[in-house]
């Protein structure tokens, strides 16, 4: 059983997102904040983990950094979902820390490809048309 | 500097890249030492790598006269600089057609110049010409005083005649008292080295001030040129001859660093407003993408997997879809309300009304959003409220605005309270919630425009940060006020004041001080602007109604007790000579008008019965000056007296006597402030004084005065001269009154005749 993580305040949207993610060999997790999804990692490391970057209390990419910087997430698969207009955040995340930035308004055939092929390789893949 | 770089009488010197970094240069590194030849280039081609911020080659001379030369521009990669040697012409280093300014120091180098023209002639022939044509015309930015260089030549040249002289005077001397015993060699050397030392000595007397003069001048001239923008020392020059030349000198570096200043505040201000335009751009297009991705998704899943979904999915994804959509058609009204307010475009309806009905109603609509949370929603309201002039769609739209925050930003379980109280002169709406509070710091912020725009701790979900702005908006058009009062953890209470019919019948701005200096309506299309002055006028007891267009404006002046009016010229519904012509036919018109406007011929406006002209940008001060100074024009039907404060008359005792005389002053302290202030203000009679006179004459003439205008001038000196008797002849609207010191009741009875001539010529 595959474990997904994700995190974004838009309960539309996470609701949306564990719809469309949803199958039988996964277990599919919410956290509402950054914090929640720090704390729920600390409990249980996930197999992949999805996030949006602009977030009270805590940005997205303020959890990655916190991710990469513990031994034992260093390789965690992140994908990263923002609907901010700036594209350095997503580029340096991509860079940086090697995960995968989608874009808001996404595919959602698309985005349920790429989870598939991360969660079958372990491994963030580099995005082609997400 | 390396010791290794010898004088060879070509101009070796350093080519660097440069960064500014407020004053100071910041190099990259790279830097090379070269030797200037004629003719020759230097590719400078800039490194990719390099972080993109205005690059410079920096150049500067550190061979020869000391200080060399430098020249700083900004280039784009890979531009080839061309330099020439400047030791076979003095001129040769080839300047752009805007010198600012350059000086031929010690041994034919160049010493300081500075370069504003990015555009620079590819030879060095046209440069020389432009120069050259430049100096004839008489353009160049330093004058040239031959009179003065003449002078400073005719003191060296007396330093070696009586060098000379004294020389003479000393062999005379030598031979006549110098025994003949020591021989005649002797006696010319004796001679000779008196003369030396006497010449010397005379030399270095006379000289001495210029020389230290002319080092702080080189110094103060390099300054210039390397951009320092304080101003340094120069010391009084030690002559007539140089005064001359460090006032010129002064005056020039006093408007290239105004100039440099002026430069660096415009291109601040547009950097600010290029970075507030992508802000807004970028929070708009997250708040847009957000809810497009929500109705995307739920879009997609619903036409692919329909099959796969129970019927309460379904329903609950359609259910989604359509909230999304709300909230995108929100955002949108928004910004469009936004842009409309903003531009004078909103139509007010405005009429007497109880607000009571409009608090209870807005509460009902929002009863169901506060079950939906299980947020207990009550209202406690008067029966009758005391009617308020007010648009009751848009007061609607402010409690609704504030209802459904409340109800948004408490908690599930909650309690949001609507409580209004009438307190006869205003009418206080409270939206009371017991949610997580508001921090102190965050209280006038959260009014502004887009104000979550920069505030992580904003929830995603909360939008652009337009609706408390739009709030705000509103109540100031009304004349009230709204403001936030909060705790942490025990909730926040947002609450609206507005003003009742009664209070402005009261006209009492603050009510424990009921003393009221005049009536004045303040109209244009800017609501904030317009709330912005009326608070300005109100803090000065004056009682303030507002308007935003000019039917309203005319509305307002037919209740006939305004008494004074502050208007802009264009207003959404009328154009300038619509509203003037309005203004004017008036009838009975008993009050006095002040525009302020970007655009208008203050001189004209005056003439077509505007009282006074302000040139906007208006503050605050000026705009209370002015209305206090129309009120005064109001009570007192006399003259408007425009009084030049210098030493030759009291101004103090002049206004003191005028205003006794019932008529109203206005003082300059300066002539250039009198002619802006002749211009901008309906002045009836000018007093200035001869001495202050002089060139500033034409201009005088130039606002038509002495043209058939009314306005008289009248020009004070000890005694009337032929040059003054000829001035009253020739020009129509000039009197000379001869003024000796105390003597003020001349000045006030000349003034008080000229009255009737005055209202003679008017009634003609």
């Amino acid at each position: 059983m595959k474990r997904v993580l994700i995190c974004d305040d838009e309960p539309h949207i996470v609701e949306g997102l564990r719809f469309l993610l949803r199958s039988p060999e996964r277990q599919i997790e919410i956290a509402a904040s950054g914090n929640e999804a720090l704390k729920r990692i600390e409990e249980h490391i996930p197999d992949l983990f999805i996030t949006d970057i602009m977030m009270p209390e805590m940005s997205g990419l303020e959890v990655i950094a916190t991710l990469r910087a513990s031994a034992s997430t260093k390789n965690l698969p992140i994908i990263i979902l923002t609907a901010k207009g700036q594209a350095r955040d997503g580029a340096m995340a991509q860079e940086v820390w090697g995960a995968t930035v989608v874009a808001k308004p996404f595919e959602p055939q698309k985005l349920r490809e790429l989870v598939s092929a991360t969660l079958e390789k372990g491994t963030c893949p580099q995005p082609s048309s997400v | 500097m390396p010791s290794t770089v010898s004088d060879t009488g070509a101009t070796i010197g350093l080519v660097a890249l440069a960064r500014k970094q407020g004053e100071r240069d910041v190099y990259s590194g790279k830097r090379t030492w070269v030797r200037f030849a004629l003719g020759m280039q230097i590719d400078v081609t800039l490194d990719p790598t390099l972080p993109d911020s205005s690059w410079q080659v920096i150049m500067h001379n550190v061979s020869g006269g000391g200080i060399g030369f430098w020249s700083r521009r900004e280039i784009p990669a890979g531009t080839l600089v061309h330099i020439s040697d400047h030791s076979a012409d003095q001129r040769l280093v080839w300047l752009p057609a805007h010198v600012i300014h350059c000086t031929v120091g010690l041994r034919g180098y160049l010493i300081g110049a500075s370069f504003d023209n990015p555009a620079s002639p590819d030879d060095p022939a046209d440069a020389a010409a432009s120069i050259a044509a430049q100096e004839d015309s008489g353009e160049s930015s330093v004058p040239r005083s031959p009179r003065h260089i003449r002078a400073l030549l005719m003191k060296c040249a007396s330093a070696s005649a009586l060098a000379c002289i004294v020389a003479a005077a000393s062999v005379l001397i030598t031979i006549h008292y110098v025994p003949n015993e020591i021989g005649w060699a002797a006696q010319s050397a004796l001679a000779t080295l008196a003369a030396a030392i006497v010449g010397a000595l005379w030399g270095w007397m006379t000289t001495r001030g210029e020389v230290l003069f002319l080092r702080n001048f080189q110094a103060e001239i390099r300054r210039l040129a390397l951009g320092k923008s304080d101003e340094g020392q120069l010391p009084e020059a030690p002559s007539k001859e140089l005064a001359g030349i460090r006032r010129a000198f002064l005056d020039l570096g006093a408007r290239w660093r105004k100039h440099q200043d002026d430069e660096r505040a415009q291109r601040q201000k547009l950097e600010e407003l290029t970075q507030m335009k992508s802000n807004i751009l970028s929070v708009v297009s997250h708040e847009m993408r957000t809810p497009l991705t929500s109705i995307l998704l739920y879009a997609q899943m619903l036409t692919e997997e329909l099959s796969a979904l129970s019927r309460d999915d379904q329903q609950n994804f359609l259910k989604i879809i359509a909230d999304e959509c709300t909230r995108l058609s929100h955002l949108v009204d928004d910004l469009l309300e936004v842009q409309r307010m903003e531009s004078g475009r909103t139509n007010w309806h405005m009429e007497a009304q109880d607000l009571a009905e409009v608090v209870r109603g807005v509460t009902r609509v929002f009863e169901a959003m506060a079950a939906h949370k299980q947020t207990t929603l009550t209202v406690s309201c008067p029966e009758k409220l005391t009617p308020v002039v007010a648009d009751a769609g848009r007061m609607s739209q402010v409690l609704g605005n504030l209802i459904s925050n409340a109800i948004k930003y408490t908690p599930g379980g909650g309690r949001v309270e609507v409580i209004a109280e009438d307190r006869g002169n205003e009418i206080l709406i409270r939206v009371a919630d017991n949610g997580p509070g508001i921090p102190r710091d965050k209280w006038d912020q959260i009014f502004d425009r887009f104000s979550q725009l920069s505030d992580p701790d904003v929830a995603e979900n909360s939008g652009v940060g337009l609706g408390l702005y739009i709030v705000r908006t509103i109540v100031v058009v009304h004349g009230g006020a709204v403001w936030v009062d909060s705790q942490i953890g025990a909730g926040s209470c947002f609450c609206i004041c507005l003003p009742t019919g009664e209070s402005h019948d009261q006209a009492a701005f603050d009510p424990e001080d009921t003393t009221n200096v005049g009536r004045v309506l303040v109209c244009d299309a800017d609501p904030e602007l317009t709330a912005r002055m009326a608070q300005a006028l109100r803090r000065e007891r004056f009682d303030v109604r507002v308007a935003h267009c000019g039917r309203r404006l005319l509305t307002q002046l037919d209740h006939g007790d305004v008494e004074v009016v502050v208007t802009d010229l264009s207003m959404p519904d009328m154009g300038a000579a619509e509203l003037l012509g309005a203004l004017n036919s008036l009838a009975d018109r008993k009050f006095r008008t002040i525009i302020h406007s970007y655009e208008g011929d203050g001189r004209e406006l005056t003439r077509r019965g505007v009282d006074i002209y302000l040139k906007r940008p208006v503050s605050k001060d000026e705009m209370v000056q002015a209305v206090e100074l129309a009120m005064k024009k109001r009570s007192a039907a006399g003259l408007t007296v425009l009084v030049v404060e210098n030493a030759a008359i009291n101004a103090a005792r002049v206004n003191e006597l005028l205003t006794e005389a019932g008529h109203t002053v206005v003082s300059a302290e300066s002539m250039k402030e009198a002619l802006t202030l002749a211009r901008d203000y309906a002045t009836d009679v000018i007093v200035i004084s001869g001495e202050s006179l002089g060139a500033r004459w034409t201009e005088l003439k130039g606002f038509g005065i002495g043209n058939g205008d009314t306005t008289r001038v009248m020009v004070l000196c000890d005694s009337v001269r032929k040059n003054e008797r000829r001035l009253q002849d020739t020009h129509h609207g000039v009197s000379v009154v001869a003024y000796r010191k105390g003597k003020e009741e001349v000045v006030v009875d000349a003034i008080v005749a000229s009255q009737h001539e005055i209202e003679a010529e008017i009634s003609r």
